[in-house]
């Protein structure tokens, strides 16, 4: 373990004496974020913290009272600054508004939508189906994430009614208590209470008064973290080159000739792409909230981010360097895949498209950015233990293909 | 406890149908320098390479204080030391820093690392520029940290390959100074070069290899006997000299045991270089060439390379 950290820290120390690398790594995420904020208005002096009155219609067709309840908390008193819900006046409509650029979002809520999400009172089960249609504009990205935000905590809410109603049915029956013809009305009494009773998204709204200016939500939030993860992409492939650098300049020949295995040399390569990567994105983050205001959210939330998705992002560039024969083919390669992962992970601009959001599902930048945005949206850590959970299976996955890799290089 | 501290049997390295290292049977007694010598490409660092555990024999082996290179890499590395003829420095870390992190490599720590670190900076006369980035140094200063490098843990046997190359002779000097108080202090060393001056100054004994073949070895007056009591003269030509020319008719005379072209030099094997000087000289100026200096030598490993090879040590 002396060896790996001794690597690693050796590892850390050389980035952070490369001029360019620290430009790259530090400065350029800091001066674009700067540039979007400026763009989007963030630091204008209005007392308006860069986003609000995002204007969205709702068409509630549910025959139930969930859809009814959804809308009730767009419309509600603590989303007022930031909700600007525009009257309904129908599907192609709504559709149009959106394409004009007028509204942010078309919601649609289907006339199945509380069957999808209650279940049904003879089977026990719900509809499949897919409950919610978010109709988005392209051109307003931040805008749509924190309705597709407030819809999300919504449905989050109403699952965990769903799985109380599941849990109580189950006791029910072992009691011999159930009765049939109830069901249906307790299910929806049991999963309206639960979606009522908390706050359905902990979105503090600007108020504009300077005592709670600082808790407002801020459209850097947002812009920040899907620079810091972009560069940290370079990070990575920086540290993953470095391994065929040390074998060019004959360092790794050295290291080969102590008595230090091949995994300990790897082992200590990929603590110091980790420790550099978490100490980037720890430094923007530090010095976001310090230099431009930025709330990140719950600070174990953050920090679980910040590792997870540096461990992530290690075991790509980790692939990356792997697959790469030279220090230019991990250049090429590694441009390639920053610029890449940040297109389909929604860095720059929401993609409206599916499939290709389903393919952002493999980069770290789309879990992560996830979770910095629904932590700066005020939710906790356990809200986003999917995003880690999902970042370290995928570091677990590519990982484990990348030392394969560099197995055969470190023995060559 | 054997006195040999390595050796090798039957060492080869082969790259597909290229042979870099042919069948190579050498030993080096414990406390002693033994030289490779031979001309750049002759195998030289691929046999170092072997040694060290960087590269798998193709066939053969070679044991280190009775460890063999094949079988127990990990004890046969914990004994020696490798001063590789490429720097393996970290430019942008101190003199200090490089010391301290090859030694975790190497299995040290605390207080032990601290002391050796210091000692070997005052060794290698780097202590006053220890928290200097090694970007700063010159290349002497480079090539004597790179040395360090491979001392730290006090191995019993340090290969050291050409580690004089492109340096000053100041440095030059301070290194060669250097090996043989290593020699004094009881460490082994296996050193490399295509210098005959270094060989034949450090050496307790020399093998010379060409072609991937260890084709002499043995101490220097064993390898000077090979040749007999042979004198060298070198007689260096004007630029546009036909050398090859020259070096054909020189062959020829009575008297001359080898003839080989070195640039501008034709480098001559005699028994008596006094005698047969006038004739050499009478041959030139035949030719209408003229003799702008003459060398002469006694029996050295230069010859000796000659001897056997028919080519100069350095062409």
């Amino acid at each position: 373990m002396n060896k790996i950290l001794a690597i690693g820290l050796k590892d850390l120390r050389l980035v952070f004496r490369d001029p360019t690398a620290l430009l790259l790594m530090l400065l350029a995420p800091y001066l674009i974020t700067l540039g979007l904020g400026f763009v989007s208005g963030a630091f204008e002096d209005d007392g308006n913290s860069g986003i609000s009155d995002i204007p969205v219609m709702l068409i509630d067709q549910d025959i139930g009272d969930l859809g009814g309840q959804l809308v009730e908390v767009f419309e509600s008193d603590d989303l007022a600054e930031l909700i600007e819900v525009v009257p309904a006046t129908g599907i192609p409509e709504g559709r149009t508004l959106v394409n004009d650029d007028e509204i942010a979002a078309l919601v649609i809520i289907p006339a199945d939508f509380s069957a999808l999400m209650i279940p049904d009172s003879t089977t026990g089960e719900t509809a499949e189906g897919e409950p919610l249609e978010i109709y988005r504009s392209s051109s307003r990205p931040i805008s749509v994430s924190v309705v597709e935000a407030i819809v999300s905590q919504f449905m989050s809410q109403v699952d965990s009614g769903t799985t109380l109603v599941g849990v109580t049915v189950d006791q029910l029956v072992e009691s011999g208590d159930f009765d049939a013809a109830n069901f249906q009305a307790m299910a929806t009494d049991l999963v309206t209470s639960q979606s009522e009773s908390e706050p359905l998204i902990g979105i503090n709204a600007n108020s504009g008064t300077a005592e709670e200016e600082d808790d407002g939500f801020n459209v850097l939030s947002v812009l920040a973290p899907g620079m810091a993860l972009f560069f940290l992409m370079y990070t990575v492939t920086l540290g993953g080159s470095s391994i065929l650098r040390e074998r060019n300049e004959g360092t790794l020949g050295r290291m080969q000739t102590t008595p230090t295995s091949s995994m300990q040399i790897l082992g200590g390569k990929v603590m110091g792409i980790f420790l550099t990567g978490v100490a980037q994105v720890g430094i923007l983050v530090i010095g976001s909230s310090l230099m431009y205001g930025i709330k990140w959210g719950n600070w174990f939330g953050v920090i679980g981010l910040i590792v997870s998705a540096a461990l992530a992002a290690t075991s790509w560039g980790l692939l990356i360097a792997g697959a790469a024969r030279t220090q230019e083919q991990v250049a090429g390669i590694g441009t390639a895949v920053m610029l890449m992962f940040g297109a389909i992970s929604g860095t720059f601009t929401q993609i409206d498209n599916r499939f290709i959001n389903s393919i952002g599902a493999i980069t770290p930048n789309q879990w992560a950015l996830q979770g910095f945005t629904k932590l700066g949206l005020g939710q906790s850590l356990v809200d986003v233990l999917p995003n880690i959970g999902a970042l370290w299976l995928m570091a677990a996955v590519v990982f484990t293909i990348a030392a394969m890799l560099f197995r055969s290089k470190l023995s060559a | 406890m054997s006195d040999l501290i390595l050796e090798t049997t039957n060492l080869r390295k082969q790259y597909g149908d290229f042979t870099a290292v042919d069948g190579v049977n050498f030993s080096i007694p414990r406390g002693q320098v033994f030289s490779l010598l031979g001309p750049n490409g002759a195998g030289k660092s691929t046999t170092i390479s072997m040694l060290s555990c960087l590269l798998t024999p193709s066939d053969g082996d070679a044991h280190i204080d009775g460890h063999s290179v094949v079988q127990a890499a990990d004890q046969v590395k914990s004994v020696i030391g490798f001063v590789p003829q490429d720097l393996a420095l970290y430019d942008k870390l101190s003199a200090k820093h490089n010391l301290k992190f090859w030694g975790t490599m190497s299995g040290m720590s605390g207080s032990n690392l601290t002391k050796k670190i210091d000692e070997l900076l005052e060794r290698v006369e780097l202590a006053d520029r220890a928290n200097d980035r090694v970007e700063t140094f010159s290349g002497g200063m480079k090539r004597r940290l790179n040395i360090a490098v491979g001392l730290l843990h006090s191995p019993k046997l340090v290969f050291m390959d050409e580690p004089t190359v492109g340096i000053d002779p100041q440095s030059r000097r301070r290194i060669l100074d250097m090996v043989k108080e290593l020699r004094d202090e009881g460490m082994s060393v296996l050193y490399t070069t295509h210098y005959m001056e270094e060989a034949q100054e450090l050496s307790d004994s020399v093998g010379i290899i060409d072609h991937g073949k260890m084709i002499a070895q043995g101490t220097q007056d064993e390898l000077r006997k090979m040749v007999g009591e042979q004198d060298t003269l070198r007689l260096h030509f004007d630029e546009d000299a036909p050398t090859a020319d020259l070096s054909a008719k020189f062959s020829g005379l009575p008297f001359v045991t080898t003839s080989s072209v070195n640039g501008q030099e034709v480098v001559v094997t005699v028994p008596e270089a006094a005698a047969v000087l006038p004739d050499l000289l009478t041959v030139a100026a035949d030719s209408q060439q003229r003799v702008r200096s003459i060398d002469m030598e006694e029996p050295n490993l230069e010859a000796v390379f000659l001897h056997l090879t028919g080519r100069a040590l350095r062409e």
